[in-house]
């Protein structure tokens, strides 16, 4: 089985919040490159990539450049055709818009395999459970309103929600202002709800033990701390983890699989968690599930959970699944969750489909 | 699709060399498990374990109480089955009987799967290449005699192959120089063009390693690695030899799991990760040893039955060369082929291998 042919476009998704309600800034745009990977007997792989802000359409360049190096290669052959596709890169990679490009294409070599063999992905990848815990996220965001943070908690929590991530690092403002916020969000969820905190890299060290330890004290349970100071600071942010008894998280900015085992050699986060975006694709993404086995920590997704539920269900250490709508509006159908849980999708490979009409409403010329 | 039945018998298999025909001891035997695992659909996987010395009716009994936990399962799911059998064992695992029993399962699964999607293992895990280097191995052990070892090693190189695999920490009256001198007549006798390993089998001090080593190094031998120098899991010790050493160090057959290996590669032991799928786990774990490997920039080659590992060492892009070891090359029909010292990978789905059925009537143990 043969790759043949491939077509990318653009489209340019609203920034709205459907899961609570309230979104941080409603005029934004998020850009995604739309990826669709044909083989000679027909079947079509799906691939998307994303974080390419104001290069965008570099990026969708680059994924037609490395789908080009594909036509004509054993599309069972995924690693073959990395080692081909980064070759050809030579120095645009590691990292950056090659890591993105190649990502896609891999998301869309995996689809093709799991429909050329009848197995949606989670099953080709391991099987390791029917139903993967998820969490709600991208609804308590530090741009809220504290009045509209609080309401939105209470209908994640009327929802069904059983896990809930919300933001601090709130900006120009005092201790005692951002453990308020975590107090009051904690109070709206109850106290049955895992909450998670998100800093996105907006602490100092001293800022994240500092608060990070008041949080502690004031009692609101946090099930985990994320990415507390710069994303590559390994030994600042072990110093965190060894400094907190709230579980650290991270790796979401890290691109492939040996930054991974930078950061898991110091120690830095208790809980892994891999975007299958800057990664390199699914893939290293399972590599560095099997590596954090090894360090005996959890794995956890970032963005895209119609892709990431098969991924965290695959391995015997997925955790949980980020719950982020952010590309919803562009399939036909996603996984939805019940009772705080989402079950395996049952269709062969990604069990997705592009909305035609998103690609039309949405598509850029 | 579900497991339906699972079937194991022992083989007590002859210790022969195949390669340059040096057996290291003619009268004994290898004593292995072997095991099928059929489906409600058809698809039959096989699997084998190896290791069990004087328990190996132990090990077969494992590999039975594990079996009977899989039936009525969906043989795709390996990771759930996986789970479900370490639970099972309780404090049987990690390591020991219990790993070697899993990973007999953990094969015929991965079989299962390659017959039921009808795809080549290799491919199936990744198809990083078709064609894979191997090196013989199992014919120049330390028992020969100097003469005899020369003579193999000539052999060899005359068959073709362009890797091998001698061995030093000689038996009974040896000395540095004699160790040294063993392996600068082995080198003579296959060129300067052909790679050489050499495998001490833990029997080496760290000082000796480090000692022995330097001299092997200023005599010119040019060692591709030097394996398991000392004490398996002395993941410091090792590390104090390669820091030592210029010639490459190698490890990890004796490791059970993915942790130990963790341990191993971040003390820095070893610049090639060797995993063994007997002792790893199984595929699933190999696989995972070998991402992380990968993660460490660091090469995998395997470890004995070179008519599974190969598979696993084309597939992944760090797969460096598979050990050739004519161990149970009789077990098997439909053995890739060697063409210019590389292993050329099949196209038949799964492991691609029967077991031959002529060698199980000859070598079965009785019940």
């Amino acid at each position: 089985m043969k790759i043949a042919s491939l077509q990318t476009g653009i489209v340019r998704l609203p920034n709205d919040e459907p899961l609570a309600g309230f979104s941080e800034n409603p005029n934004a745009i998020n850009p995604i490159v739309w990826l669709r990977l044909r083989s000679d007997d027909g079947i079509e792989g799906l691939g998307v990539t994303y974080f390419g802000g104001a290069l965008t359409g570099t990026l969708r360049r680059a994924v037609d450049e490395l789908g080009a190096l594909a036509i004509g290669e054993d599309a069972m052959r995924v690693e073959a055709i990395h080692n081909k596709l980064r070759d050809a890169a030579i120095s645009a990679g590691p990292a950056g818009v090659f890591t993105m490009a190649l990502s896609a294409i891999d998301v869309a070599l995996w689809d093709i395999k799991g429909k050329a063999l009848g197995l949606p992905l989670w099953k080709l990848l391991g099987g390791g459970r029917d139903r993967i815990p998820t969490y709600a996220s991208g609804a308590l965001r530090r741009g809220l309103k504290l009045e509209e943070a609080v309401t939105a908690a209470g209908r994640l929590r009327e929802k069904g929600y059983r896990q809930a991530k919300m933001q601090l690092g709130l900006g120009i403002t005092s201790p005692s202002r951002e453990v308020e916020q975590a107090r009051l969000i904690r109070e709206a969820v109850g106290r049955d709800m895992d909450l998670m905190c998100d800093i996105n890299q907006r602490w100092r060290v001293d800022e994240a033990i500092d608060l990070g330890r008041r949080v502690e004290e004031a009692g609101v349970g946090l099930y985990w701390l994320e990415d507390v100071t710069t994303h590559d600071d390994y030994a600042g942010i072990a110093r965190v983890a060894a400094a907190l008894a709230t579980p650290v998280a991270g790796g979401e900015y890290l691109w492939g699989i040996v930054p991974f085992r930078h950061m898991l050699e110091a120690r830095s986060v208790d809980i892994v968690m891999i975007d299958q975006v800057r990664s390199g694709g699914i893939t290293p993404w399972l590599k560095i599930a099997g590596m954090a086995e090894a360090f005996n920590l959890p794995v956890v997704s970032h963005g895209v959970p119609e892709i990431h539920v098969h991924l965290v269900g695959a391995v015997p250490n997925g955790l949980t699944v980020e719950y982020m709508p952010r590309l919803f509006r562009l399939w036909e159908e996603v996984p939805v969750p019940v009772g705080g849980e989402l079950a395996m999708p049952t269709g062969p490979g990604l069990g997705l489909k592009f909305s035609e009409h998103a690609v039309r409403t949405f598509g850029v010329a | 699709m579900k497991i339906s039945h699972i079937r194991s018998q022992i083989l007590v298999l002859p210790q022969e060399d195949p390669l340059a025909n040096t057996p290291e001891d003619a009268s004994a035997a290898r004593p292995i498990v072997i095991v099928r695992l059929a489906t409600d659909e058809g698809a039959e996987g096989i699997g084998v374990t190896f290791y069990g010395g004087a328990i190996t009716a132990s090990l077969k009994r494992a590999v039975d109480d594990l079996g009977a936990l899989t039936i009525g399962e969906d043989p795709l799911r390996i990771e759930a089955i996986v789970a479900k059998l370490r639970a099972a064992a309780g404090g049987a695992g990690p390591a020991g009987m219990f790993t070697l029993a899993l990973s007999a399962i953990d094969i015929a699964l991965w079989d299962i799967r390659g017959k039921a999607l009808n795809q080549p293992l290799w491919k199936l895990l990744g198809g990083s290449r078709q064609r894979v280097a191997t090196y013989a191995s199992g014919a120049l052990r330390r028992n020969l005699s100097l003469n005899e070892v020369v003579a193999a090693a000539g052999r060899l190189k005359d068959k073709g192959f362009r890797e091998m695999k001698t061995q030093l920490a000689l038996p009974g009256d040896t000395s540095p120089a004699k160790e040294v001198e063993r392996m600068v007549r082995v080198r003579e006798a296959i060129g300067p063009d052909i790679k050489l390993m050499c495998d001490i089998n833990q029997r080496w001090r760290v000082e000796q390693a480090i000692d022995i080593g330097k001299r092997v190094e200023d005599a010119g031998v040019g060692l591709f690695w030097l394996e398991d120098v000392t004490t398996h899991d002395d993941y410091a010790g090792i590390a104090r030899v390669n820091a030592a050493l210029a010639t490459p160090i190698c490890g990890g057959e004796l490791v059970y799991g993915i942790a130990p290996f963790r341990h191993m590669i971040e003390a820095r032991s070893v610049d090639y990760v060797m995993v063994d799928l007997i002792r790893v786990g199984g595929i699933t774990q190999w696989l995972k040893v070998a991402g992380m490997a990968e993660a460490f920039n660091l090469p995998v080659v395997s470890h004995v039955i070179p008519e599974i590992h190969a598979h696993l060492v084309a597939a992944v892009p760090n797969g460096l060369t598979v050990e050739y070891m004519g161990w149970m090359l009789r077990l098997f029909e439909g053995v890739a082929a060697l063409d210019n010292s590389e292993i050329v990978l099949p196209d038949r789905p799964g492991l691609g291998l029967t077991f031959n059925e002529e060698t199980v009537q000859r070598f079965g143990a009785a019940a």
